[in-house]
Parts: structure tokens; sequence; C-alpha cells
């Protein structure tokens, strides 16, 4: 059952199932377990590599949610990348919209050893439907390889 | 934003009025579904350097938010970060809600020097009172010479 946002009550109406479920089991139903929640987590050591030196998806980490009205996204990505001098830069993507600094995305690292970054982010309230959240990685030079992956979105409560 | 009206418990002499389903049921629901979020972010790269060996305020940090009676926040940190480590110096981190600090020798210090590290903190903070707070960030360098770098931050303040 979706959300419905809840109705305003009035001393004259009568106060029928439909109206009780609809407005109170339902909606208590969709906070408790309904609201939409998805992970992708990866762990092979080889989840991802690029050369590209401009924003490109990193392509296990593409969720899609169908959400309620006015549903903020809850956004979590964390990871491991492989050795290299290169700058890495990260972002996410909300249904094709950048967030973060054009240049320098949301987090980066440049580590010659093995390191690791996480993000999050609290979206502003959505419309209902479908929504399509990316994580973009790029490089400054050279090829750098996410070698684990843990990206988790939700609508939040 | 909706706040938090404490449920009132029925009994069959309570006639369940509009005023009782409305507060009680309708804003608790919304209070629950859409919970009050305030957001700070500085992607842009060049947020704060420090020497200082005393906490200086990360440019930009200090973010007001407001709370219902008997909340509680979940404060996410997002930080991109260059300490210096030269001579064992480090960067420290550490924040102050309402003007008070949180954890006074500091959430954060890094050692790898030179190299932009990505870092996250999850903090719970409870027994605030209804109203307006602040929270801001600050580092300082602990040997007062080598340069601690903030390049970035994202702050959300989650009333649960």
């Amino acid at each position: 059952m979706p959300w419905t946002p809840p109705r305003t009550w009035t001393n004259t109406e009568r106060v029928t199932s439909k109206l009780l479920n609809d407005n109170v089991y339902g909606n208590i139903e969709y906070m408790r377990y309904l609201a939409p929640i998805s992970s992708v987590v990866d762990t092979d050591n080889s989840v991802f590599s690029t050369s590209s030196t401009s924003f490109v998806d990193v392509t296990p980490a593409s969720i899609t949610l169908i959400t309620g009205a006015t549903a903020q996204l809850f956004i979590f990505a964390s990871g491991t990348i492989s050795p290299g001098s290169a700058t890495c830069t990260f972002r996410f993507m909300i249904d094709g919209v950048a967030l973060g600094d054009a240049t320098n995305g949301q987090a980066y690292v440049n580590n010659s050893e093995a390191c690791s970054f996480t993000l999050d982010y609290i979206s502003d309230a959505l419309s209902a439907g479908s929504h399509t959240v990316k994580l973009q990685m790029k490089v400054a030079s050279g090829t750098r390889t996410m070698n684990m992956l843990e990206f988790t979105v939700f609508e939040g409560l | 934003m909706t706040t938090w009206a404490v449920p009132q418990e029925l009994a069959d002499s309570i006639v369940p009025d509009q005023f009782i389903f409305n507060s009680v049921i309708r804003d608790n629901m919304l209070f629950l579904k859409y919970r009050n979020i305030t957001r700070n972010t500085d992607y842009d790269g060049t947020v704060i350097s420090t020497t200082s060996i005393t906490y200086v305020s990360i440019t930009g940090s200090l973010t007001n938010f407001s709370i219902s009676s008997g909340s509680t926040v979940l404060i996410f940190v997002n930080l991109t970060m260059t300490p210096n480590n030269t001579g064992s110096a480090s960067p420290i981190c550490t924040f102050k809600i309402d003007g008070v600090d949180q954890i006074p020798g500091g959430f954060l210090r890094l050692f790898t020097t030179g190299f932009a590290q990505s870092v996250g903190v999850v903090y719970e903070k409870a027994g605030l009172a209804a109203g307006a707070h602040t929270f801001e960030m600050f580092i300082s360098s602990s040997d007062g010479v080598q340069t601690q770098t903030v390049h970035q931050f994202a702050i959300h303040i989650l009333e649960v």
C-alpha cells in the first residue's frame, strides 16, 4: 500500500474503515515496512576501473526506487580505491542531476596507497514516482580501480 | 515542518474529535514521515587551511537547526582533508553544539602526509531542548606549524 498524505479530519465526518485503513493503517505499515530501500555491495576486488578525466557512472552503483510523494532519499556510499597517485573524485547523481562541485565533486582522494572514501547525502523532497541515484567517479590521470563498494539508497522516514 | 505532539492516551470516556485525529494521528504521522533535516555543504575544494595549534572554525560549517521536544539528532559529517604529518603533526577536528565542545580531545586525526583523504562520521546527540541550536566544526594543527587543510565538507542533521 503506498503512502497516502494523511487527511485532515473534521468533527462531523463518519470515520469509516476505509478512511482508517488508508490514512492510518496503511501509512503506519508503509513507514514500518514498505518504504523502498536498495543496496549494491561488491567486494570482488575489481568493482570498476576508469581512466576518464570527466565524471562517468560507476556502473554497479545505480539504484532506482519508486517513492511516495515528497520523499527524501538517504544515500550512502563507501569503498576502497587501489594504489595510485592520481586524484579520484566522486559525486552522486539524482535523476541525471549532478550533486556537488562541477570540478571537485563531493569527495576526493589521492593516495599512493590503497585508500577509502565515504559519501553521504540526504536529498531534497522528490515527487512521487521513479528516481534513479548513481555514483560517479573520475580520475586526474592514469587508471584507478575501485576494489570494493557499498552503496545504499532508501526513502527516508 | 511539523512538530511532534505527545500522543494522547485514549479512554472509553473520550470521544475522539478532530483535534485528536489531526494532532495525534495526522501531524505525528507527517512528523515521522518527513523528518526535519538540515543540510550544509561546501564542495568547492578550498574550505580552510590552518597551522593554528588551537581550534579554529572550519569556515562555513556553522549550521543552524531546530528540533521538536523530546528529539534526538543524528549528525552525518563528510570531510575531504589533506593532513600534514611532518614531525608527527596531525590535524585534529572537533565540533560544538550550542558552543559546547562535544568531543574535547577531537573526533578525528589523520596520518597520511600530503594525500587527500575522505572521511565520514555519524554522531548521535540526545537531550537537546526543543528550539533552535547550532552545530559547528573546528580544526587545529597539533604542532602549530604544519598546515592542515579541509577541502570539502557535508553536514546533515536529522531529527529522529
